[in-house]
Parts: C-alpha cells; sequence; structure tokens
C-alpha cells in the first residue's frame, strides 16, 4: 500500500513504528529529521496517490487544537478540531484535501499525548458550555485506526472529560478498533452518506452506503452513539427520490430517536478545487451544473437552488420522525 | 507536429537515422524539422534547456501540439537499472541546492516513475540520496523543457533511459564517457519504445468531435462566451444529453445576427443542461411580471446570491406615474424573497 516510509529519526524505536514497519515489510523505510522536510516539499499531484501513496510518521508541531469553521456543528456550543493525521485512503472527487496540501500521502502523527493534554486545557477553558472537539478535519477518522491505534487513547481520555464530546467522522467500515472500546455517551461516531448512486460515482475507493449502513447498524447495536453528515449533497434530476431512499435505508439501521444528530450540506468548493476538480475529473457529473461564486467566495449552486434543496432534504427527515433541533445546515450563511 | 527534445546528439542519432531531419535556420544551431516532429539539441543542464526550448517555442509553438523529452538519465533507486526505459509521471528541480515546489506533470499514459532535474551532475552518494527522497530518477533537462511546454500550455512527456545506476562507483567521473561510447545504443532503445508507444497512443486515438457551432458562419461567439459553450457542451456530454436537431433548426432560422443567435444558443443549452436553474429563473421572472409588464427594469443578482432587486423606469406622464404605483402594488416581495430562500 505505502511506496515508502518516511519516520522522524528521533521516532526510530517508537513502539508504533515498529509496529506499522511489521505491517509493511515490502515498503522502502527511509528516516528524515522532520515530515516537512520531505512533505510538500514538491507539489505532488493528487492523483499520483493511485499508483504511489508514501506515508509519514512523526510528531505534530505548533497547534495542535484549532478552533472549528463557523457551521461547522450544532449552535451554541463551541466547536474544535485537532490534527493527528493529513490526508485521506479515499478518493472522494469532491474533496477539498485535493487542493489543500501539495501532496496525498498520509501523514500520521504519533504525539496523542501532547495532543490530549491540549484538549484538556481547551476543555478546562470552557467550565460552563458543552465543547466538542472534531477528528478528521484533514483526514478520515476511522479509516487507518488499525494502524495508527490511537482509538484507545482518546476513549480514555474522554471517559474522564464529560464535559467534552469527540466526533469522529468517516466514511470507513473499519470499525474493528472501536468495538473494542466501551461506548461513551460523549464520543461521537459520525457517518457521511449520499445516495447510492452518487457514493459509488463520487466517493471512489470508499466502501460502498451499504456497506457503511451495516457498520452503523453493527455500532448502533453495540450501544455507540452515532451521527450523521449528509455532506456532500449533489444536484441530480432525481434528488428527492434519491433522499427518499436515503432516508428510509438509515432509519431501518438507525431509528430517527437514536440519531445524535445529522447535518445536511450541499457540495461546495474553494476556487482553487474546483479547477481541481475540473481537472481531475473531466468525466464527472459533478460539476455539469451552474455553479456560483457564493457568500463566503465559495463556489456553490445558486443560493435558491442550494435551499430549496437543503428544505427540501430536512423535510424528509423531518416527515420521518427526525427531530429538527437535531438537523442543522453546515457551512450555509445564517439569512436563512 | 511535436517537438522532440534530446540534451545531446548521441542521445538522438537513433531518430536522426530513422527519421529525415533538415536543420533549421535559427538563432542557435541544434534545431531541426522533418514532415511530423521539430527536433531540438538542449545541450546539457537547466539553463540551457531553458533558453533553447523556449526560444523554439515562442517562434514555433503554433505549429506544436505536444512536447516530447527523450534521453538518459540516473537511477537513484535499487527499483531501475541501466537500460530500464521509464516514461516519465512527474517532473521536479533541484536547483542551486534547493528544491524547487513547482513540479509538473506529464501526459504519460500510466508514467509510475518520478524524475528530479539537478543542476550539477550528480555524483556523490549523498547528493544521490537526499534526492532519492523525491524522485527515482535525476536528470538536468526534462524540468526545464516541462515547465517551458507548461508555459505555451502544451502537454508533455518523457521517456527516458537508464544510463548509470546504483551500481557505479561512487564519485565517478568516467561515467560520462562510458555514456557517450555507449550513445548510439540508448537511442535505438529510445527510438524503439518511441515507436512504439506511438502506435498504441494512435490506436487510441479518438475521433474528435469538430465544433460545429464555432466554425458557422451562423454563430459569432465572444472568447468569455466560447469558454461558456464548450463548458456547457462537456456538461451535456458528460451526462449523455443530446442537442436536440430542432433547437439548432430553429436557431438557424432566426433572423438575426450570429451574435444574438449565439446569445440564444448559450441559454438554450444552459436550460438544456440545468433544467433546475431554468426553474428557478422563471420563478423569478414570474414574480416580477407585474413589474416588467407595466415597463419597470427590473434587475436581480445574475448570481442569484443576494436578494438585492434594482428597479429602473421612465416616467414622462401622469399615466406612466399611475402605472407603476400600480406594478409596485401588486408586486408581492415577499414571493419574490421565497424564491431566494429556496421555497418555490
Amino acid at each position: 500500500m505505502f511506496e515508502v516510509i518516511f519516520i522522524e529519526e528521533h521516532l526510530k524505536s517508537h513502539p508504533k513504528v515498529t509496529q506499522i514497519l511489521a505491517r509493511y515489510p515490502l515498503s522502502t523505510v527511509k528516516f528524515i529529521n522532520k515530515v516537512e522536510d520531505v512533505f510538500q516539499r514538491v507539489k505532488k499531484p493528487y492523483l499520483q496517490k493511485r499508483t504511489n501513496l508514501n506515508l509519514f510518521l512523526g510528531e505534530k508541531k505548533g497547534q495542535l487544537v484549532k478552533v472549528a469553521p463557523p457551521a461547522y456543528g450544532l449552535f451554541g456550543e463551541p466547536h474544535y478540531y485537532f490534527v493527528h493525521a493529513y490526508n485521506c485512503i479515499y478518493e472522494c472527487n469532491y474533496c477539498y484535501l485535493q487542493g489543500y496540501f501539495h501532496s496525498p500521502d498520509i501523514v500520521l502523527y504519533l504525539n496523542h499525548e501532547e495532543i490530549g493534554e491540549e484538549i484538556k486545557k481547551t476543555t478546562a477553558s470552557h467550565p460552563d458550555t458543552k465543547v466538542w472537539f472534531h477528528a478528521g478535519e484533514y483526514s478520515d477518522s476511522l479509516a487507518l485506526t488499525s494502524l495508527s491505534g490511537e482509538l484507545a487513547f482518546y476513549f480514555k481520555l474522554f471517559k474522564d472529560l464529560p464535559n467534552a464530546c469527540l466526533e469522529l467522522r468517516t466514511k470507513s467500515v473499519n470499525i474493528k478498533e472501536l468495538l473494542k472500546e466501551n461506548p461513551l455517551d460523549n464520543v461521537i461516531t459520525s457517518f457521511s452518506l449520499s445516495p447510492e448512486a452518487r457514493a459509488k460515482s463520487n466517493d471512489h475507493k470508499a466502501p460502498s452506503l451499504k456497506a457503511r449502513l451495516e457498520a452503523i447498524a453493527t455500532l448502533h447495536k453495540a450501544g455507540f452513539p452515532i451521527g450523521l453528515h449528509f455532506d456532500p449533497i449533489i444536484y441530480e434530476d432525481d434528488l428527492l427520490e434519491n433522499y427518499q431512499t436515503l432516508c428510509d435505508q438509515v432509519l431501518e439501521v438507525l431509528p430517527a430517536p437514536s440519531i445524535r444528530y445529522i447535518s445536511l450540506g450541499v457540495v461546495r468548493f474553494t476556487k482553487d478545487v474546483y479547477h481541481l476538480v475540473q481537472k481531475n475529473y473531466p468525466e464527472s457529473d459533478l460539476l455539469a451544473q451552474e455553479f456560483v461564486r457564493s457568500f463566503d467566495n465559495k463556489i456553490r449552486y445558486p443560493r435558491p437552488m442550494r435551499l430549496w434543496m437543503l428544505s427540501k432534504i430536512k423535510q424528509l427527515l423531518v416527515d420521518r420522525g427526525v427531530d429538527s433541533s437535531r438537523i442543522y445546515l453546515c457551512m450555509e450563511d445564517d439569512e436563512q | 507536429m511535436k517537438l522532440l527534445t534530446f540534451a545531446h546528439r548521441g542521445e538522438a542519432l537513433a531518430f536522426f537515422k530513422y527519421f529525415e531531419f533538415e536543420s533549421v535556420d535559427f538563432f542557435f544551431n541544434g534545431l531541426f524539422k522533418s514532415n511530423d516532429y521539430y527536433l531540438l539539441l538542449t545541450d546539457e543542464g537547466p539553463h540551457a534547456a531553458t533558453e533553447k526550448s523556449m526560444a523554439t517555442l515562442t517562434r514555433f509553438s503554433s505549429e506544436i501540439d505536444e512536447v516530447i523529452n527523450l534521453g538518459v538519465a540516473g537511477s537513484l533507486t535499487l527499483k531501475y537499472k541501466i537500460h530500464d526505459l521509464l516514461w516519465i509521471r512527474t517532473s521536479m528541480a533541484h536547483h542551486a541546492e534547493k528544491l524547487e515546489f513547482k513540479s509538473y506533470s506529464s501526459n504519460g499514459l500510466n508514467s509510475q516513475v518520478d524524475c528530479m532535474s539537478a543542476s550539477s551532475r550528480v555524483l556523490s552518494a549523498s547528493e544521490r540520496h537526499k534526492l532519492s527522497l523525491f524522485a527515482d530518477i535525476v536528470d538536468r533537462e526534462l524540468w526545464a523543457v516541462a515547465s517551458a511546454a507548461t508555459f505555451f500550455k502544451l502537454p508533455f512527456s518523457s521517456l527516458k533511459i537508464i544510463s548509470d545506476d546504483l551500481s557505479f562507483p561512487n564519485e565517478n567521473k568516467e561515467i560520462c564517457q562510458l555514456i557517450k561510447d555507449d550513445a548510439l545504443n540508448f537511442s535505438e532503445k529510445l527510438l524503439a519504445e518511441f515507436l512504439d508507444k506511438k502506435t498504441k497512443i494512435k490506436a487510441k486515438e479518438k475521433v474528435k468531435n469538430q465544433n460545429v457551432y464555432l466554425d458557422s458562419d451562423a454563430f459569432y461567439f465572444t472568447t468569455t462566451q466560447e469558454r461558456k459553450l464548450k463548458s456547457l457542451l462537456d456538461g451535456l456530454n458528460v451526462k449523455n444529453i443530446a442537442v436536440p436537431q430542432a433547437l439548432i433548426d430553429e436557431l438557424l432560422s432566426l433572423q438575426v445576427l450570429p451574435k444574438e443567435r449565439s446569445r440564444i444558443l448559450l441559454i438554450e443549452l444552459n436550460d438544456l443542461l440545468n433544467p433546475f436553474a431554468k426553474k428557478m429563473r422563471s420563478a423569478l421572472d414570474k414574480t416580477l411580471m407585474p413589474l416588467t409588464e407595466a415597463g419597470i427594469s427590473a434587475q436581480y443578482n445574475s448570481n442569484l446570491e443576494q436578494t438585492l432587486l434594482h428597479l429602473s423606469v421612465g416616467i414622462n406622464s401622469e399615466r406612466d406615474l399611475e402605472r407603476v404605483k400600480n406594478a409596485l402594488k401588486i408586486f408581492t416581495y415577499s414571493d419574490y424573497k421565497n424564491i431566494f430562500d429556496g421555497k418555490f
């Protein structure tokens, strides 16, 4: 899977490094001073991940916990994300990661204790409110957990932080590591879902909708709290029929009262990512719609169109018994 | 016409033999032309390659549709051995002890090898190790040629043959002589692979659709409209939507100037591709009808991001004023605003 594994020299004898190297005996191993010496030093085209994916193992320096963008979660509570990995093994053709880093290589940071300390400090700075932490801003939260093995650490951490919530955002069905833990009310696994055909045509290399629904069912039965993201919603002529089916499929495995929250977000791109999608996926129908520069300079469908899509899909959920207070619109301006 | 670039004549020997190249009278020696190709000898190193590639493309880029760099390269890994023929995926550069951030991706089919162009010859093991963190092979000219091709918006590809690998002793200054001695052999292998690839590509080449609209005198497109037309046709193609012949016939029968016909065509194609957008705009036009029917020009934000509505009207009599007042009474702003909020 990984052609070259780059390891920061001082982590040579780190137990996690030893474990990872044992998993990939065929990968070439190169020792470097620090991740930044090689990662992103030269622009590596995004699609090169199909044929040549490297892995970097290092320690994250600088700001470990950051304030999440507005409208990231339910209103009224502070949201943060923490960075323990860069990039993703999947290749969703709308993904902003294709324009975010200058390399698609995977970086795993191993200094979870330091990240944990930052999470504790941040939680302590909000003594009177619930604080949210999101893993997976720059990576899928579960996809590589059997390799990176950090879940046990974060479960232990959040068990002692009842005031804080952790969101593990994923498209993965790699729930083996998760099932080793005892469910916690404040650790929510959230799945990004799209109608079956959309997931197939856009979420390249990611598990199918059916597999994701099975993972949701298993976790729900095991008592893990589940959140959902219908994001990105991509317009198609039979949008409402497809989302009706998706809502029904979801509610079959996860009853409405058990959905902790569900976010709805219409597809959006920065200008750079929009051009990269055009370049990387010229055969996709993803951009074969009218797009405009929207309120925050991101490229979106025209406002009437996206608000129509959001309100119709929200209504589909409400009609099926989902409490509207648990539905939030992601990355939309607050005029609606 | 394609531009083939080599650093040295030795690397191009077999090509000179196979194709009938004639010298081109230009600012420098080393540019040749055959029926299908220009051949440029850039000389060694990034500076010479930049100067000569740029000069050649400045003069002849209108005739050239692809740039292909060919030549020898050194292997930086144990994977690639002498005489391995490799199509390059990404070109990178290491100049004056610094990595260039910019890299260029070739249009090579399924290439899987990256090449670092170094500003000086890479002879020591430590230099090789440093570069091997980023690339599989090393040359001295590709990045310069690729950057010139990209500058002129031309696709490039590159075929390299490994002339020296890690089995060569370090600091061996005789390498260059050994490579020179074997030049014809390297060149023949490059030619054989080049011709083989060319045959495969030709077989795969699709017949390009002629753009019936751009070629027709019945239409006139500005540059922006031409871009819009391309994007709409690409979108329709991706969604497998055919442009109805009846629509074209109707447009052609209109007694309007080509410019106006093009404008109408773009609207029609947009509606065809985005029926939802058509629905949205029709709904807006309907809410504005009381105003427009009274001769009031009502303009909303073309991106539909802001609800701001601009009205303008000329009033020339009491009657005009009454008509405008009545229209404003009938117009329901909330209906208009609802459309912007997705309620329609």
